[in-house]
């Protein structure tokens, strides 16, 4: 490969015009911007092809450093943590974790109701051990069961779920194959902990939050915290979209989408944890959809004309009967029983 | 689908940056660390590395105002190499050895496990990296001003600063946390994925 020659000169004509872009982009990120700062700005960049290019590249390292911000979950605004806090193998520093990082163990918060819920109803999870030592967790239909782990998080599968569990010292990465899984996770800044589903992952620190898979498509609700949802493509970029506690993601194809969902909605979303079924005004569909998730008995909907029916109620999802006698005696649906379901008619 | 991030970044900066410098953040800018360490393998002076890089740069960006290259990558590699070309013609100062090693080069390019060089985690990771070789004064502005969000004047209040300190160390900041982002070598880029060969017919 022939002679090499150390880089002796480094102020060479490059490194001046990122240095006189880096100061243009501080100052412009400074705040105190008039109008001639902009045309002096845009004047400089439109002098060489050079300069443009230069700025552009620190505006979207600049952009892409966002992703700093994960290392500031759970950490109290204006605490700057120590160096070497987070544990990334790329640091490869073999120095302790300093304490005030890791302090006390996230505190997960539980919900008496749901622990109560999930007493009643949760039959043992069918685990198994593969080859890699890598556990697999699955519910049947209309079972729930929690899952404690051995860093202290809690995941809560939902009717038939599947998860993979991959532990490692440096990461925490579950696999969610089917279904939906609510997860408490215990803080550990040195371990980030990714949910896997498909070709999207959600990160997090610690956090609660809940993860529903529709064959590619998920939803997201985040409780506390903050968690991270990637979608990782075959080209060189994936986007990454900060998800906050109080606000509900839901990819469609490689977009997504963050909402803010009022309490009702969210009691929906989170209501299986206990057992139950709410629903707001929906449809009939949708709550048979719902119904059907937690039951080997389908329900089939035989006439369209009522599927958009608007229905709300509590109901426990593994009671269809009480919701059938509901839709008997409030609305106009006819219920046909037979050995392998029950159809809906309108009556 | 053009990414969130950049969409944040156009509106951010919408007055300044246009279609083209979008294009070029999304399609060359990923593809700089494969660059520079194609760049430092074959040239003999890593001296011009950078301006060798900010060159080419600027022929890819100068060409695509014209028109855009169906695949940006192997565009931007085969101008790295008639760049080397032209600056061997018309300078004395490269040996003649040094041809031979670049004309021939191919450079393996992974287009199948984009994760290995830009996963989450992995830029997560190279930008901590980066953050924590800063420093003191340059990382605690970096931390208010990038993870908590802080404005300048509030950096420059909670760290006892003046304001023109903290700008400074942000300019220091927003350029190595680019190069994190962007410029991360890659040593291990041979012998997986595809092969995209990168020269062409010689021409002497």
């Amino acid at each position: 490969m022939g002679k090499r020659y150390p880089c002796m000169n480094p102020s060479n004509d490059s490194a001046e015009v990122e240095a006189a872009a880096a100061a243009w982009f501080a100052r412009r990120e400074g705040g105190a911007w008039t109008p001639p700062d902009q045309a002096a700005l845009e004047a400089w960049l439109n002098a060489a092809t050079a300069h443009r290019i230069a700025y552009l590249r620190l505006v979207a390292g600049w952009e892409r450093s966002e992703r700093l911000k994960a290392l500031g979950a759970g950490i109290p605004a204006g605490t700057i943590p120590p160096r070497d806090a987070w544990g990334f193998p790329p640091g490869d520093s073999p120095s302790e974790r300093p304490v005030g990082s890791t302090k006390p163990l996230w505190l997960t918060r539980r919900f008496a109701a749901m622990a109560a819920g999930l007493a009643a109803v949760t039959v043992a999870v069918a685990v198994w051990t593969s080859m890699t030592h890598s556990p697999v967790y699955s519910t049947q239909v209309g079972v729930l069961a929690t899952v404690p782990l051995s860093d202290g998080s809690t995941i809560t599968l939902n009717t038939d779920s599947r998860i993979h569990v991959n532990f490692t010292s440096t990461g925490r990465e579950v696999t969610l194959d089917r279904g939906e899984a609510f997860f408490e996770v215990s803080k550990d800044p040195g371990r980030p902990f990714v949910v896997q589903i498909g070709n999207k992952r959600v990160t997090a620190i610690g956090t609660q939050f809940t993860v529903r898979r529709d064959q590619g498509d998920i939803r997201i609700l985040v409780t506390e915290g903050l968690v991270q949802v990637v979608r990782e493509t075959l080209l060189a970029h994936s986007s990454a979209t900060p998800v906050a506690a109080g606000s509900e993601a839901h990819t469609h194809g490689d977009a997504v989408f963050v909402d803010q969902p009022k309490p009702p909605q969210v009691d929906e979303l989170l209501s299986w944890r206990s057992g139950y079924l709410v629903f707001h005004d929906a449809t009939l569909a949708e709550a048979i959809a719902e119904f059907n998730r937690y039951n080997t008995r389908k329900i089939v909907i035989a006439d369209p004309t009522i599927a958009t029916l608007r229905i709300g109620g509590r109901f426990r999802f593994t009671d269809s009967e009480a919701f059938l006698w509901l839709l008997k005696s409030g609305f106009p649906v006819n219920v046909a029983e037979d050995s392998t379901g029950v159809r809906l008619t309108r009556r | 689908m053009v990414s969130l991030f950049f969409a944040t970044a156009l509106q951010y900066l919408e007055r300044v940056l246009n279609d083209l410098d979008q294009w070029f953040a999304t399609e060359i800018l990923p593809h700089e660390g494969l660059l520079v360490g194609y760049l430092t393998r074959v040239w003999p002076n890593s001296c011009d590395v950078l301006d060798l890089r900010q060159d080419i740069y600027v022929r890819v960006y100068e060409s695509a105002r014209r028109s855009r290259p169906t695949s940006p990558k192997a565009f931007l590699f085969t101008t790295a190499r008639n760049l080397m070309t032209d600056r061997v013609r018309h300078s004395r100062v490269v040996s003649i050895d040094s041809t031979t090693d670049f004309e021939d080069s191919n450079v393996f390019i992974d287009e199948l496990s984009p994760e290995r060089h830009f996963g989450a985690r992995q830029e997560l990771g190279r930008l901590a990296t980066a953050l924590d070789a800063l420093s003191d004064k340059c990382r605690n502005v970096l931390w208010l001003r990038r993870v908590e969000g802080l404005s300048q004047r509030e950096t420059a209040q909670r760290l006892g600063l003046d304001e023109g300190a903290v700008e400074s160390h942000l300019a220091r900041g927003v350029r190595v946390l680019a190069q994190a982002v962007f410029g991360a070598s890659d040593s291990c880029e041979r012998g997986r994925g595809e092969t995209v060969s990168v020269h062409e017919s010689k021409q002497r």
